[in-house]
Formats: structure tokens, C-alpha cells, sequence
């Protein structure tokens, strides 16, 4: 009985589960070509902004480094 | 005759304005005050127990920066009719859709966090328990979006926000020598300019731009049902949320300089420290701080936690809007409610790191605030998407200058909380 309650639930969450990926999927696919025109300023803009990101998120893991050591 | 019948004209006229202003006011008045949250008040009161009235001016200086980042919220909101979470999809694809949506959530919650946390030690001063106080507060933030309509959840919080101005008369009843507090109005560094000094005025600057207000204030408008002729309105509304902000925390400054305020400054950790240092010697003036945190605590609680939720419902196709009832958003309400359950439960719990959250709020934000600032200036300058609505070249100059500004500085200050040794 419990192993088929088990077996019931770990079914339900593996259909979530894949729920969620179809749903992301289908959402990656709507969004999939940017709707605004990349002009040089706005392409330069994303650079700036990831390299940015990039530089944050190692100094955050230095940090943490830090912290652990 | 003539001359009555134009002065007739003129004030049935002024009459049907501002009729159509008080029915489509609300998303700016509430950004703006909701911004002074939990964190903001006590980054005023502390700035002010810590310098007096020094820094009167350059709170002030932060008024119209706010005006000018929200009001680019109204105009995208209104024309493009999606929240900004949509929007960053729509416009840059899903690898900066889905940055911003996680980060957002996570610093979003971690806000919320912090808000429960300012709650808590407001009612605690009453003798009121943690449990008790998160308990209400949800019952209540719960029943008030459960109306299923926007408009009785934008008057209900729009009453809330007339609390918030308490620091008002709070701060006139100590008395303060306004000679001065005039003097605070000139812009001056009487303490010197040090790294306490520039850590206080970042705190200022991270408590007044916050990435939650720009997703808030765009899927309020969009709920709102508000459009292209409504920007007008909208943006008065936000000048005038912009006004209030700015006086709630010019007030506090006031409070706490007035009363906490000693040479070589006091230091404060919170709002609710010094509700409890005064409230001994003046104790009405006490209470009224500490229920103005509660309400802060509030106020920014109700919108992060919406903010979230129009935001995950743009973006994964749930039914989000506050007129609709329970059964046709499930999804909508079921996030909005778990993640006021979800902080609720963290205050709780015994040796939560409280004041690590406190901290890396500010941190993590920095990873969201620039991104959505770009974001909302790039789609600003988009003729497709805005047509005769896109920023004009003043427009540009001083929101280029602003941004630049805000996140150099909130960067410094995540970097000040991150290594304060170097600061």
C-alpha cells in the first residue's frame, strides 16, 4: 500500500516536474527572437552590463571565499 | 456676466480634472511612500540620530532622482500595457527574461524578509509576539488583495500610506529648533566627508531606488487598465508620491536629530531602536515612530510581495491581475501568499541570520538594480515600442546621469557592506 503511495507521489512529482520544463520550453520558444532592433548602443549596453554582472558575481564568490576560509 | 460665466467654465473644468486625477491616482503615491519601507526608515532615522539635520538637503536631492526613474515606468506601462518582467522578455529574450525574473524573486523575498523583521520589532515594543504580529500582518495582506478588486486594494493601501506621513506631526510635536534644521537644507558636510559619511549617504541613495519599485510601479499601471491619455496623471501621481517620500523622510530626520542626535553622533542598528530610546522620555512621539515602522514595515511588504507575483504571472502566463477572484488566479494569489508564509516562517525561526538577510538584501539587489535601470532605459529609447511616448534628448541626458549615478554608488555601497574595511 505504501509503496504504491510512493510510487503515486513520485509519479505526480516527476509530471510536475516535467510540467515545468514544457512550461520554460514554451516560454523560451515565445521570447526566442528579441522583439527590439540591437543597435550597436544597445548591443554595447548588454556587454557592459554582463561584464559588469561577471565582475559582481566574483567578487560576491570572494567574499564567500573569504568568509569559508 | 461674461467674466463668471469663464470663471464657472474654468472651475467645472478644474472640478472634472481633478475628479479624473483622484480616479486614476494611486500607483505613484503608493511606489513612492512604500519605498519608505522598513529599511528606508531606519536608514533615516540612523542617519539622523548618527549626523542631526546635516543631511537634510541631500534627501531632498533624492526626491526628483526617484521622480524621473519612475516616471519612465508610467510612460512604458501605459503604452506597451505589460509589466516590465514582460517587457524584458519580450524585448531582450529569455536569457535577461529569466535573470531578471530569478533575481528579482530572490531579492524580492529576502525584502520581504526584512520587512516582517521591521513588523516584528515595531509591535514587539508594544509587548506584541513575533507569532501574533505575522499571523495579522498575513490574515491581513491576504484579505485586502481577496476583494478581487483593484480599486478596493489601491483605497485600502492608499490609507496605509496616509499613516506613514505619522513622522509628520511626530516630528513637530519635539519642537526641533528650526534655525537649524534650515541649516540642514544647505548643502554642506559639517562632519567632514569620511567613509561613515559616504556610507550614509549610499544607504540613502540604495533605500531610495529599489529594483522592485520600477516591476511595481509598471504591472500597477498596466492592472490599473491605465493608457497613453493617463500618462499625464500618472506622472503628477508620481510627483506627488515623489513629494510625500520625500517628506516622510525629511521628518524622520528631524525626529531623530531632534531627539537622538548628541555630538560625535549616536549610532542606531534599527528604527525600532530608537522608537524604544525614546519612548521613555516622549513616549507618544515613541509610539508614533514605532507604529510609522510597523506601517513601513507594511507597506513594502504588500508591494514587494505583488510585485513578485505580477511579475511571475506576466512572465508564466497565470491570470494576475487583483480583479480577478481567487478561483480564476489561483496560481497568482497561491505565490503571493506563499511568499508572505515563506518570510513569516524565517522571522520565526529561532537563530535565523536576521541581520545577515538585512545585509545581503542590499548586496544581492545591486546584481538587479543596474540590469532593470538599462533595461528600462534601452526600451525608453525604442521608437517601435514607444512611438511619440520615448524619451526625448533632456529626457535621455538626465536619466543617463541618474542611472550612471545610482549604480555607481549602489555598487559602492554593496561593495562598503561586502568589505567595510576598505570604506
Amino acid at each position: 500500500m505504501t509503496s504504491a503511495n510512493e510510487k503515486g507521489v513520485g509519479h505526480m512529482e516527476k509530471n510536475m516536474v516535467q510540467e515545468w520544463i514544457g512550461k520554460v520550453k514554451e516560454i523560451n520558444h515565445k521570447y526566442s527572437q528579441p522583439r527590439l532592433h540591437m543597435t550597436p548602443l544597445v548591443k554595447a549596453s548588454l556587454l557592459a552590463l554582463r561584464i559588469y554582472l561577471i565582475i559582481l558575481v566574483m567578487i560576491l564568490v570572494y567574499k564567500f571565499y573569504l568568509v569559508v576560509r | 456676466m461674461e467674466f463668471w460665466a469663464s470663471l464657472f467654465y474654468k472651475y467645472r473644468r478644474l472640478i472634472k480634472w481633478l475628479s479624473l486625477y483622484l480616479a486614476l491616482a494611486g500607483p505613484g503615491i503608493i511606489v513612492m511612500i512604500a519605498d519608505n519601507d522598513a529599511g528606508g526608515i531606519t536608514t533615516y532615522a540612523a542617519t539622523g540620530a548618527k549626523f542631526g539635520f546635516s543631511f537634510i538637503w541631500f534627501v531632498i536631492l533624492l526626491g526628483p532622482i526617484a521622480y524621473v526613474v519612475q516616471e519612465m515606468t508610467v510612460r512604458l506601462g501605459a503604452v506597451t500595457k505589460r509589466g516590465h518582467a514582460e517587457a524584458i522578455f519580450d524585448a531582450f529574450g529569455p536569457f535577461w527574461g529569466w535573470f531578471s525574473l530569478i533575481d528579482l524573486g530572490i531579492v524580492n523575498f529576502l525584502t520581504l524578509v526584512t520587512e516582517f523583521i521591521g513588523m516584528t520589532a515595531a509591535l514587539n515594543i508594544f509587548g506584541v509576539p513575533p507569532l501574533v504580529t505575522v499571523i495579522s500582518v498575513s490574515a491581513l495582506m491576504i484579505a485586502i488583495v481577496m476583494y478581487g478588486r483593484y480599486w478596493t486594494w489601491e483605497k485600502i493601501v492608499l490609507l496605509f500610506c496616509t499613516l506613514n506621513l505619522i513622522y509628520i506631526p511626530a516630528a513637530l510635536i519635539v519642537r526641533p529648533d528650526y534655525n537649524q534644521v534650515m541649516g540642514g537644507l544647505m548643502p554642506a558636510f559639517p562632519y567632514g566627508f569620511n567613509g561613515e559619511v559616504f556610507f550614509f549617504l549610499m544607504a540613502n541613495i540604495g533605500t531610495t531606488i529599489a529594483p522592485w519599485m520600477i516591476f511595481f510601479q509598471q504591472s500597477s499601471v498596466v492592472d490599473k487598465g491605465m493608457t497613453e491619455k493617463d500618462i499625464p496623471f500618472g506622472k503628477l501621481d508620481t510627483a506627488i508620491g515623489a513629494l510625500f517620500t520625500i517628506l516622510v523622510a525629511v521628518f524622520c530626520i528631524i525626529l531623530t536629530g531632534s531627539l537622538l542626535f548628541k555630538p560625535g553622533g549616536t549610532d542606531i542598528e534599527s528604527a525600532a531602536d530608537a522608537a524604544r530610546a525614546i519612548i521613555g522620555s516622549q513616549p507618544l512621539v515613541g509610539t508614533a515612530l514605532a507604529i510609522g515602522l510597523f506601517d513601513a514595515g507594511l507597506l513594502g511588504a504588500i508591494c514587494i510581495s505583488l510585485a513578485s507575483s505580477w511579475a511571475m504571472g506576466e512572465v508564466l502566463g497565470w491570470a494576475h491581475s487583483i480583479n480577478n477572484k481567487l478561483s480564476e488566479a489561483p496560481m497568482f494569489y497561491a505565490f503571493y501568499f506563499l511568499s508572505l508564509l515563506g518570510a513569516g516562517i524565517i522571522v520565526l525561526l529561532p537563530g535565523a541570520p536576521l541581520v545577515l538577510i538585512t545585509l545581503f538584501v542590499q548586496v544581492i539587489a545591486v546584481t538587479l538594480l543596474p540590469a532593470a535601470l538599462v533595461f528600462l532605459i534601452v526600451l525608453l529609447n525604442s521608437e517601435e515600442l514607444m512611438g511619440k511616448y520615448k524619451n526625448t534628448l533632456f529626457q535621455n541626458v538626465l536619466g543617463f546621469s541618474i542611472i550612471l549615478m545610482i549604480i555607481i554608488l549602489s555598487t559602492l555601497y554593496a561593495l562598503s557592506v561586502l568589505f567595510p574595511e576598505v570604506f
